[in-house]
């Protein structure tokens, strides 16, 4: 019996140590404009604001057939920064409604970070904790 | 001896038992166990047909978490033994009985029967202390059933199986032993008691008296304690003729065919004198086969007997309650007394609550062990340990937990309404030379601080 | 890889896991036997329900039994692993975006500390029960090597996913890893000791009712002592 449970012991930390050494290589980053996402403002974020490669949204809708207007709308200012129509929405409504848009993108374009990897895009290792400004 | 003794049939005749008998200690017999062969279909077949979802969830899910170690007075006494550990016990035995589903050998079986008679007492309280309430104890009464059914039982239990099933008491009492001991005992105490009746056979009296075959046979003294108790508080009683007998060896032994025909015997007597309430004598065992469990042997859906059944001390608490027994203040038992909470009746009955009633009546020192009540611990010699000559060594280790928990309470008297835990009580006095501590049933206290009251004649003997 | 293993097979094995374990659930009510445990489930639902109820209600509570009580450490351990284990599935940020987009439901989340907090409680949690499996001989009688892949499957979804947020250079191996180990465990939760998820339920009411119905819940009037 004591047999048993060094041997089972033993394959937990094994495993274990094959996760660690699995986990090592990290994604760099090229030379592409990075935008972070600031509206909605969020008093206090529960993630890290969002951090998103410019460059590559706008090669992916030219080769795709499409323009800026897949994701900004044309206002009587011109171009709205923000994404999508989220200005038009409830105050409430307006976090929520960015990430599903984002998200179904990603998710039928197949393209990009998946759903579960929130931290690809919550990415901007300064929003956190420090006031929003 | 040439003559088969050991075999899966219950013991049905009075020769077959005289024969078990006349093998000392089971010698010859537990050398037939040994050869005996295992009907591994029919083996299969029961635990196929037996052993459900609720027993096998229980063993399934069982998180080897060793919570049920330190609730286990055997696992306590053997120096925390890892082989005691109720989970380790079920595991090995049941559990492994499952896994090979009934493909085992005598020698397998043997182990199983010594597990289950010599390493348990069926206290169920164990299944107090696991989180996934799994009752250990529920499950080795299973496995005896199983084990009876392949001849694989203690010589004793075997013996007394087969009491039951031919006496229709644990003891070879016939009816007339009985009813003539009911005359005895009652001619022996009109003297003192004029006007003494042990009614037998009385239709539509109040109440059913039922009791352990103990009694008439080795201390029918009680019997006339339960009669004057009867006659002074002015009750309307009778015993049956037939069905006077409520204990169940057959329950330790995992005779439950033999536990349906003494239930059958009980029933069959409350419809034939239709008394009000039935009232059992001060044994735990009986109690738990003849109220607890019995009405569902008995096959009644509802799981309540016919009428309602009281334990001794309900009975007692009843009549201390409403007056109709008084005790004189002068005789209350002024020395430091303790209570043994039977597990039949207390953990798996809730009738604590009636004991220390009935202690608030009759004790001025009254102390309370640790743990009490629904946590206490088994005497020690339940579910048929007491009997069983080949389990007597393990027995007494045991005894030793009850003990220390009698004398960390300092108490002089342990005030013990049950059979077993008498026994026990007993036993370990003797094995462990305590020799200032007493143990007694509640009808000879009872009787000795009693009022009587002026309606009712006595005659100072 | 990651879209499939986040998306269909996710949706699998939350499938697999809610009717596998609903599945033992009802063969566990199924095969209750009224004559063989002796117990009469269909009477005295006054004294039976309130039964069953304290069974679960006081085993959940630390402390709420004399059990608990008697085993500090062992609760303590078991309490620290569960809250997150019930908890940090159900309503971590990450997982309840995940699981309104996949399947609609609409849960509440926690705050990402309380949930960091809750995580590596039950990370001790799981680390002392692995001590006392290690060193304890009671336990060291019980082992098998279930309840070492048992402990495994646990810790593993718990370890992977504070991983992910704590060595963010290799983000994405950790939450791969995560999405592996976490459907690992809902797919063999059903067939192994971790059914207890809904067994524990099922066995605590039907030991509550067996008290109330048959062991002395007459008498007592009330529920059991646990």
């Amino acid at each position: 019996m004591p047999n048993i449970t060094l041997r089972s012991a033993c394959a937990f930390c094994c495993s274990l140590l094959l996760l660690v050494l699995f986990a090592t290589s990290s994604q760099s980053a090229e030379g592409d404009e990075m935008l972070t996402v600031s509206f909605p403002v969020i008093d206090k974020p529960s993630l890290p604001k969002v951090v998103f490669n410019h460059t590559k949204h706008v090669n992916y809708v030219d080769e795709h057939g499409s323009d800026c207007s897949r994701c900004h709308r044309v206002t009587k200012q011109g171009l709205s920064t923000a994404a999508f129509d989220v200005r038009l929405q409830k105050a409430g409504d307006q976090v929520k409604y960015l990430h599903t848009a984002c998200t179904d993108c990603h998710s039928q374009s197949g393209r990009g970070p998946a759903l579960v990897q929130c931290r690809a895009c919550h990415a901007e290792a300064a929003s956190l904790g420090a006031n929003n400004k | 001896m040439s003559q088969i003794l050991c075999s899966p049939a219950p013991l049905t005749t009075k020769e077959a038992i005289h024969e078990l008998l006349a093998d000392k200690g089971g010698a010859e017999y537990y050398k037939q166990m040994r050869q005996l062969k295992v009907n591994q279909d029919a083996l299969a077949y029961d635990l196929q047909s037996t052993c459900k979802s609720r027993t096998r969830t229980w063993l399934n899910i069982c998180a080897h978490c060793g919570m049920c170690a330190d609730s286990c007075f055997f696992y306590k006494t053997n120096n925390n033994d890892p082989k005691q550990i109720p989970s380790y016990k079920i595991q090995s035995t049941l559990g492994e009985l499952l896994r090979r589903n009934g493909r085992v050998d005598a020698e397998f079986m043997m182990h199983c029967m010594d597990v289950a008679w010599g390493q348990c007492t069926c206290c169920n309280r164990c299944g107090m202390y696991c989180p996934h309430g799994i009752d250990t104890g529920v499950m080795f009464s299973y496995l005896r059933g199983i084990l009876f059914k392949q001849g694989f039982t203690p010589w004793e239990m075997k013996i007394g199986s087969g009491m039951h099933r031919v006496y229709g008491a644990q003891m070879d009492v016939t009816e007339e032993d009985w009813v003539d001991t009911c005359e005895w005992m009652c001619d022996e105490n009109s003297e003192e008691w004029p006007g003494l009746e042990i009614p037998v056979e009385k239709v539509g009296a109040d109440v059913m008296y039922i009791c352990n075959a103990r009694e008439p046979k080795h201390y029918p003294e009680d019997l006339a304690q339960a009669a004057i108790l009867f006659h002074v508080t002015g009750t309307n009683w009778t015993v049956p003729r037939v069905g006077w007998e409520n204990t169940s060896l057959t329950m330790f032994a995992g005779d439950f065919e033999g536990c349906a025909m003494n239930l059958k015997r009980i029933y069959d007597a409350v419809e034939r004198l239709k008394p009000k309430v039935v009232v059992g004598t001060e044994c735990g065992h009986a109690h738990r086969a003849t109220v607890v469990e019995g009405p569902y042997w008995a096959g009644r859906e509802s799981g309540d007997p016919p009428v309602p059944f009281m334990h001794y001390v309900e009975w007692v608490a009843h009549v201390l309650r409403t007056g109709k027994l008084k005790i004189n203040p002068e005789k209350k038992l002024k020395m430091p007394c303790t209570l043994q909470d039977a597990c039949n009746y207390v953990r798996n009955d809730g009738l604590g609550r009636y004991t220390r009633e009935i202690m608030s009546y009759i004790a001025e020192d009254f102390r309370e062990m640790d743990p009490h009540n629904e946590h206490n611990f088994c005497c020690g010699g339940g579910g048929g340990m007491n009997g069983i000559g080949r389990y007597r060594k393990e027995r007494n280790v045991g005894l030793k937990n009850k003990l220390d928990q009698i004398r960390a309470t300092g108490a002089e008297m342990v005030v013990t309404p049950c059979h077993n835990c008498w026994d026990a009580i007993r036993d370990m006095m003797e094995v462990y030379d305590e020799h200032n501590i007493k143990w007694s049933f509640l009808k000879p206290l009872l009787i000795n601080m009693m009022e009587i009251p002026p309606n009712i004649e006595h005659v100072e003997s | 890889m990651l879209q499939t293993l986040s998306g269909p097979c996710f949706v699998a094995s939350l499938l697999i896991f809610f009717v596998g374990l609903l599945g033992r659930a009802v063969w566990y009510v199924r095969g209750l036997d009224w004559r063989l445990e002796r117990v009469a489930y269909g009477y005295h639902k006054d004294r039976s329900i309130p039964g069953a109820i304290n069974s679960i209600a006081k085993w959940l509570l630390p402390g709420g039994t004399a059990g608990w009580r008697a085993q500090p450490v062992a609760m303590l351990a078991f309490f620290l692993l569960h809250f997150g284990a019930v908890l940090i599935p159900l309503f971590l940020l990450g997982h309840t975006v995940l699981l309104e987009q996949t399947t609609g439901i609409c849960l509440p989340s926690l705050p990402p500390n309380v949930a960091d907090i809750l995580c590596i409680a039950s990370l001790s949690g799981i680390a002392l029960l692995v001590l006392r499996r290690l060193f304890s001989p009671t336990l060291r009688q019980l082992n098998t090597w279930k309840d070492w892949f048992v402990l495994l499957l646990t810790f593993l979804p718990f370890f992977t996913g504070l991983m992910a947020k704590f060595d963010v250079n290799a983000y994405d191996t950790w939450i791969l890893l995560h999405v592996i180990t976490g459907e690992l465990f809902l797919v063999l939760a059903p067939f192994t000791k971790l059914a207890h998820i809904v067994l524990f339920f099922m066995s605590r009411a039907q030991l509550g009712m067996d008290y109330a119905i048959k062991r002395g819940g007459r008498a007592r009037g009330g529920s059991f002592p646990w």
